[in-house]
Order: C-alpha cells, then sequence, then structure tokens
C-alpha cells in the first residue's frame, strides 16, 4: 500500500477545495486512486465525500485544485468528456433511467464505449448476468426491488468500461446479506474488469474488508489515509465518528 | 445462456412487431371507413391521417427528449408553405404573387417530390434554430420554441410577396388522397420507431429520464436532442405539406395556436412518451371531435332541442385533456408501448 503513486497513471485530486456561498465543502484535499486499487472513502455526514466524488467525476467545478485523468488536467472539462476518457461513477441513491428497461439501462452505457447496437445488446446482456439481473432484463427498472436497483447501478456505471470507477454509497439500505453480496462483487469486478474502484460508504462493515486503503474526511478536510486496521485505532477518526454521533468504526 | 439466446435471437422479430402492428391497426380502420363509412367520411379520413402524421411527428421529439414543444407546428408551416411554392402551378402564382422571384414562379415540382422536399426544408430550418435552442434546459427550450412559431406565425402574415398574408395562398393542387396519407402514416410511424430504438434515441430517452445520470454514462445531450428535432421537424413538415394538399390553402392560421393545442392534446390524451400513444391519442381526439363538430349545428335531445353550439369540439378536447392529465396524467397508455 505504501508504493510510490504514479501520478501519470493514476486519478489525482490535487489541492481540492469547493467553496459554497461562503460554506467551505472541502479544504485543500488531495486524493490518489491508483490503477487497480480499492480505495475507501469514509466520513460523517458533511464531511465532503460526495462533494470530492463531484469533484473528480466533473459535476462541481472546484474553486482551487485540479484534477489529473493519467497525468492529465481534465479540471475544466463535463462529466461526459470524463467518461470518455475512462472514468465512469455511480450515485447516491442510484439515479436509474426509470421508465427504461433494465437492459436499457445498461445498453445505453455500452454504447458510450463506441460499439455497435448489436454487440452493445451482448455486452450488456453478459454483464447483467454478472449481476445476476439476467432474468429482470425486460423489465422496468423503476419497479426493481431495491438490491436489484443498486446493482443495476453500479451494472450501469461499470457498463462504459471505466479504468476509474467512483461508487457513492453503493450499499446503502442494503440488509445486512445484500451488502455482503455487493463487497464480493465489487472485489470481483476489480479483478476481472481491472479498474480502480472508489468507495463511499459509511457502513464499516462494506468498507473494512473491501478496501486496501482508506482515506478518512471531516469537516471538508482529510484527517486520516491509512489501511484499513491503522484506521479503525487512528484517533483523529475515531474523534471524528464520535463527535458527530454516527455508528462507531467497528 | 439459454436466455441470452432467447433475448438476442427474438430481438429482429419482436423489434418489428410494434410498428408492424400499429401501421397494420392504421390501415385496417382507414380500410374499414373507405369501405363501411360512404364517400362523406373520406375527407374525415384523410385529415385524420395528416393529423397522425404531424402527431407523430411531435412524438418523435416530445416523446423521447421529454421536451413538451410548444413551438413544433412552426415546422408544419414551414413546410406547408414550401410545398405551396412548389405546386402552385406557375401561371397561378404569376398572378398571385407577382413580386415573387422568377426562380420561384417558375418551379413546379411533382407533390410527392415536392412533400419530400417540404420535409428537408422545414428540417433545415429546425437545423438553424435548433442549433442554440438545444442548449437551453428543457423549460427554457420549450418556451423559445413557441418563440419560434409566433415568429414563423409573424412572417406568414406579414410577408405578403411571398406568403400572401391572411388571405392565404390558394391554388394548391388537390394532392392529398387517402391512401397518400396513409401511406406517409405508415412511413412516419416506422421513422419515429426506428429513431427511438436507435442509439441517439435510445440515450436521448436516457437523459429524458435523468439528466445528470445520462451524464454520467457520456451522454452531452445536445447532440441527441437537436438529431431528434431534425427528425420530428421533417416528419412534421412532410405532415404540413399533405394538409396544404387536402386543403389545397396554406394560411398562416392553420399551423398557428389551435393546431399547436389539439396537436398537443393528441399526444397528452393516448400518452406522449409512447409510439402507441401518439397513434392511440390522435385516434381518440381526432374522434371526439368531429362527434361534437357534428353536434355544433344543433341537434334534439328528447323534446329538448338545441340549437347551435359553436366551439364545441374544441371544448370537448380540452374537457378530455383535463380529464386525462387528472386521471390518468400519462395518458391512456400509461407510456408504454401496446407491444
Amino acid at each position: 500500500m505504501n508504493a510510490p503513486p504514479q501520478v501519470s497513471e493514476a486519478l489525482v485530486g490535487q489541492g481540492i477545495t469547493v467553496q459554497f456561498d461562503g460554506l467551505r465543502a472541502l479544504s485543500d484535499v488531495d486524493l490518489v486512486l491508483n490503477p487497480r486499487e480499492i480505495l475507501g472513502l469514509i466520513g460523517p455526514n458533511g464531511a465532503g465525500k460526495t462533494t470530492l466524488v463531484n469533484v473528480l467525476s466533473g459535476y462541481v467545478k472546484p474553486t482551487r485544485g485540479r484534477v489529473l485523468l493519467e497525468g492529465r488536467d481534465v479540471t475544466g472539462t463535463t462529466p461526459s468528456t470524463r467518461v470518455r476518457k475512462g472514468l465512469a461513477r455511480s450515485f447516491q441513491g442510484t439515479r436509474l433511467f426509470r421508465a427504461l428497461t433494465v437492459l436499457e439501462n445498461v445498453e445505453a452505457g455500452v454504447l458510450a464505449t463506441g460499439v455497435g447496437r448489436s454487440q452493445a445488446r451482448g455486452r450488456a446482456l453478459s454483464l447483467l448476468a454478472r449481476f445476476g439481473l439476467e432474468g429482470r432484463v425486460k423489465q422496468r427498472a423503476g419497479l426493481l426491488p431495491a438490491g436489484d436497483q443498486r446493482r443495476l447501478g453500479v451494472a450501469r456505471a461499470l457498463a462504459v468500461e471505466p479504468r476509474f470507477l467512483l461508487l457513492d454509497e453503493p450499499a446503502a439500505g442494503l440488509n445486512e446479506v445484500e451488502s455482503g453480496e455487493l463487497v464480493d462483487t465489487i472485489r470481483t469486478i476489480r479483478d476481472e474488469f481491472g479498474c480502480a474502484i472508489l468507495v463511499i460508504d459509511h457502513d464499516m462493515r462494506v468498507i473494512m474488508p473491501l478496501c486496501e486503503r482508506i482515506q478518512a474526511l471531516s469537516f471538508g478536510r482529510t484527517i486520516a489515509i491509512a489501511a484499513p486496521e491503522a484506521i479503525r485505532s487512528d484517533p483523529a477518526v475515531i474523534a471524528a465518528y464520535l463527535g458527530s454521533q454516527e455508528e462507531g468504526v467497528r | 445462456m439459454a436466455t441470452w439466446a432467447w433475448a438476442g435471437g427474438g430481438a429482429a422479430g419482436r423489434a418489428l412487431a410494434l410498428p408492424a402492428a400499429l401501421i397494420l391497426g392504421v390501415a385496417a380502420v382507414a380500410t374499414a371507413v373507405t369501405a363501411f363509412g360512404g364517400p362523406g367520411l373520406s375527407e374525415e379520413l384523410t385529415t385524420a391521417l395528416v393529423f397522425l402524421v404531424i402527431v407523430v411527428g411531435l412524438y418523435t421529439f416530445v416523446g423521447t427528449s421529454g421536451i413538451v414543444s410548444f413551438g413544433h407546428m412552426a415546422f408544419m408551416g414551414v413546410g406547408g408553405y414550401s410545398f405551396a411554392l412548389m405546386t402552385v402551378p406557375p401561371h397561378l402564382k404569376g398572378l398571385l404573387l407577382p413580386e415573387l422571384p422568377a426562380a420561384l414562379r417558375l418551379l413546379s415540382v411533382q407533390p410527392v417530390v415536392a412533400a419530400v422536399v417540404a420535409g428537408l426544408v422545414a428540417a433545415g430550418f429546425a437545423a438553424v434554430v435548433g442549433w442554440p435552442l438545444m442548449r437551453l434546459s428543457p423549460l427554457a427550450a420549450a418556451i423559445a420554441l413557441f418563440a419560434v412559431l409566433n415568429i414563423v406565425f409573424v412572417v406568414a402574415t406579414q410577408a405578403y410577396g411571398i406568403t400572401r398574408g391572411q388571405e392565404g395562398m390558394t391554388g394548391v393542387p388537390a394532392s392529398t388522397s387517402e391512401w397518400t396519407a396513409l401511406g406517409w402514416a405508415a412511413v412516419a410511424i416506422a421513422a419515429a420507431y426506428a429513431f427511438q430504438t436507435s442509439r441517439v434515441g435510445l440515450r436521448l430517452r436516457c437523459a429524458r429520464e435523468d439528466e445528470l445520470a445520462a451524464q454520467a454514462i457520456g451522454i452531452g445531450v445536445v447532440l441527441e436532442r437537436f438529431v431528434a428535432l431534425l427528425v420530428s421537424a421533417f416528419i412534421i413538415g412532410v405532415g404540413g405539406a399533405l394538409f396544404a394538399g387536402l386543403l389545397q390553402v396554406v394560411s398562416p392560421g392553420a399551423f398557428y395556436i389551435d393546431m399547436t393545442f389539439t396537436t398537443i392534446a393528441m399526444l397528452v390524451v393516448g400518452g406522449m412518451r409512447s409510439l402507441s400513444g401518439a397513434v392511440l391519442g390522435t385516434a381518440l381526439v381526432f374522434a371526439v371531435q368531429e362527434v361534437l363538430r357534428s353536434l355544433e349545428n344543433g341537434f334534439d335531445v328528447g323534446p329538448l332541442s338545441v340549437t347551435s353550439l359553436p366551439g364545441l369540439d374544441l371544448l370537448g378536447v380540452a374537457a378530455l385533456g383535463l380529464l386525462v392529465l387528472m386521471a390518468r396524467p400519462s395518458g391512456v397508455t400509461g407510456g408504454r408501448e401496446l407491444l
């Protein structure tokens, strides 16, 4: 985990500061997501986790700082430009295309890779099978049970074949069994697809077994970057979680 | 693997099932009306089929993009006037529009070809206005398109030398039979279906559902909306040409507020997010409108005699639209396809 980051191959946020009308959401935060690693991003509510993902994916322009994607400065580019350069994300609350079918949701993502219509369908079907959704391809996405919606959200993000995948609370609202399955799926995604994954989650049962490194934010600042075992006993992390009266670090 | 083979193998067959069923359904109704309705209904049938072309064209943009355009009848106007300028006999044009440039005056094009060219002119006009407008937010784009309609209306009423203003351009040859209209309705349905299932159409429907999430899979939206606008302007432009060939006259009022209201009502009643909805809504609203129009001049209810109720048809369409909006906001089809 202590390998020196090869900036030219990584997704890098440098000195990211985001100011919303006097409120400072992020202060001078650095983040490095190395190729093929799984990095956890934790912190109490309002720590700035989602804002950081929004900056990295192009949905929020940082007040200061830059975003480098494999060495190229992409700070001013749109989300769709970054998708074409290998960066994808999922959303809190999934934001599925609810009236479209499960298959269409993923197919539309595969089309971003530039393949033709029939090839896109084939790839979408095999990706859905990978997520155990092959029996639901013709259903409307909005009518799926919560667990399937989460998995479809991840499958859709993966459909664009990213080298860097940002997952914003993929396990929110899932029960213990479902979130355990999701952890397994995310790990195999990395192994099979060879992409780097950034995971935001509150639930330490998701983050701890999944991530190789964890970065902790509090009040818009990085308070720790370490391996899971070290994060668990980090005084600043414990204080941040206890201070916010969130669930403790287990 | 078995499930994939099923989904992949049947895809080609199923892909054609919906447009085929809609076209056959429309053709069956048209044949039945011709066979049993007598010659009196022939003009109504043709009018209904021309409306179908226009509403399917409107659906191609509104249904796939989610932008409820109040300005698309501008493309009908452009198509209608283009058609008239190409088909009114040159000697008549010389009398009606003495200021017309010689090149336009001498122009004489076969109606079938002229209808296609009228669609292309409408699409070209859409390309000019659409490029800046498709960058706007959906609501702003809807209002801006309405502004475009008003500009086209004002030009049509004031550019007397080309349009004859409020008097309208007469002398358009009667060129829209029920079979011409039926043929174009079939083309419109097939084109709308091909577009909505195409790469661009699918990605546009994603953006309709959730624009932010669409950006996250590389959909920039502007280009997709622009393509939809061109396709729908072409279909509506052809519709305008067919309308001109049916009424044998083009005037500014024909493509303005009433037309905008009626076509949007047809889309709303059927369900604006499915092609089946566009087809069913046109049929339903047109039928209600015709029944009410026949009652407009007075009717008897037992001993009571109602003398005259002008505007009854528009009232009825408005009431039907309101009823659907309140009871079933996504239309009688619920925004789903029948197949």
